[in-house]
C-alpha cells in the first residue's frame, strides 16, 4: 500500500458533481444525483458538491451539513457556528442560543420551499487546501486528519484534477488491515 | 409517504455495525485513520489546536517535528489489527428520541456538526440517525416541490 499514491484513490473531477456559483440548492441536488449515477459500482456515494467560479476554477464545496444548515436562515444571526465552537463556546451554550432563536421551528415544507432557491455561493465553504496527485497515501491520511475534513482537492501542478475522499481512504486502509498478518503471526 | 419523525428515517441498531451489546461509543472513519498513527494520544492536542484556530501550516510543521505519521503505512496497518476500539472510540453523549420530529434531528446534528446520532426509545438505544439520510430526505422533499 505504501507504493500507492493519491491519484490511485481519487475521484476524477469529471466524475464529481460540480455546479457554478450561481446554481441553487435544487441544481446541486440534481448534479449530485447525476454524479452518483456515474460512480463505478462498489464505490461510496458522493457526499458533497463542488462549486466552480467564473473561470471554472473550484472555489468551494457544499457538504451535507452545510446544505441542511442552509435551510435555516436564522443561522446568519449567530455567525459561523464553527468559529464559535473553535473559539471554545460550549455546545450547550450554542444549543441554548439555538433554542432561543427557535431554529427549525418552521415546518419542513416551508424550510424546503425556501431552501430550493438558495444559491450555493451563499452557503458553500471556500476550499483552499489541496494535495498533489503524486503524494503518498500516508501523507493524504495525515492531511485529512489534520484538517478534520471528509475530502480534499487533488491537484496536478496548479490544476484541480480530482477529489480524495475520507471514505475511500478508509476503505483502502480497512482492506489492508483485514489482509495484513498480525504482529504476532 | 414522507418521514415524520426520527424512527421513520433511522437505521435500526440491529442493522448497524455494533461490536458490543450495549452501545457506549462510536468510531468514525477519521477516528479509525487517526488510530493508525503511532502517536495517537497526541491527536487530542491537535484537535484542540485546530479548534483554537492554529494555522494548518504551523500544525503541519509541529507534527513533522514530532515525527507524526513517519511510519510505513503497511506497518501501521499491521499494528492496527490489535488496536482496541475502546481506546479510539468517542463516548456517545448525544442522542435523540425516536419520536422527535425530523426538524429536531436536523437541528441537533447541525449543532453538533455530527455525522450520526444515537436514537433512543426510553433510555434504550434502538437506532442511528445519519446525516446522509437526513440530507436524502430533504433533497427528496425539495425535488418534489412544484413551482
Amino acid at each position: 500500500m505504501d507504493t500507492k499514491t493519491v491519484k490511485d484513490l481519487m475521484v476524477p473531477l469529471d466524475e464529481y458533481a460540480v455546479v457554478p456559483e450561481e446554481a441553487t440548492l435544487l441544481d446541486a441536488i440534481i448534479a449530485l444525483e447525476e454524479a452518483q449515477k456515474r460512480l463505478p459500482e462498489g464505490r461510496q456515494p458522493h457526499r458533497a458538491v463542488l462549486v466552480a467560479g467564473k473561470n471554472k476554477k473550484i472555489v468551494g464545496k457544499v457538504g451535507q451539513l452545510a446544505f441542511l444548515k442552509a435551510l435555516e436562515p436564522k443561522y446568519n444571526v449567530l455567525g459561523d457556528l464553527e468559529m464559535l465552537a473553535r473559539a471554545g463556546v460550549q455546545s450547550d451554550f450554542i444549543s441554548s442560543m439555538m433554542e432561543n432563536y427557535q431554529f427549525f421551528q418552521d415546518s419542513l415544507t416551508d424550510l424546503c420551499w425556501r431552501g430550493r432557491n438558495i444559491r450555493v455561493r451563499d452557503v458553500m465553504r471556500p476550499v483552499a487546501e489541496h494535495i498533489n496527485e503524486n503524494a503518498s497515501l500516508r501523507e493524504a491520511i495525515h492531511q485529512i486528519i489534520m484538517l478534520q475534513t471528509l475530502s480534499i482537492l487533488v491537484t496536478r501542478g496548479s490544476e484541480v484534477v480530482g477529489l480524495l475522499r475520507l471514505s475511500d481512504l478508509y476503505e483502502e486502509v480497512a482492506a489492508q488491515i483485514k489482509n495484513a498478518p498480525s504482529e504476532c503471526e | 409517504m414522507k418521514a415524520q419523525c426520527v424512527k421513520d428515517i433511522m437505521i435500526p441498531i440491529d442493522r448497524y455495525a455494533v461490536v458490543r451489546d450495549d452501545v457506549i461509543g462510536q468510531i468514525g472513519h477519521l477516528d479509525f485513520l487517526a488510530a493508525l498513527g503511532p502517536r495517537y494520544p497526541w491527536k487530542h492536542d491537535v484537535d484542540a489546536m485546530t479548534r483554537a484556530g492554529v494555522d494548518p501550516a504551523t500544525l503541519d510543521s509541529l507534527m513533522e517535528s514530532q515525527h507524526f505519521w513517519q511510519d510505513n503505512l503497511d506497518d501501521a496497518c499491521r499494528r492496527a489489527r490489535a488496536a482496541k476500539v475502546a481506546d479510539i472510540m468517542h463516548p456517545v453523549s448525544d442522542s435523540i428520541d425516536e419520536m422527535a420530529p425530523i426538524a429536531e434531528a436536523i437541528r441537533k446534528i447541525v449543532m453538533l456538526r455530527a455525522m450520526r446520532m444515537l436514537v433512543l426509545r426510553g433510555g434504550e438505544a434502538v437506532g442511528i440517525v445519519r446525516l446522509a439520510d437526513l440530507f436524502a430526505e430533504i433533497a427528496d422533499r425539495i425535488e418534489a416541490i412544484e413551482e
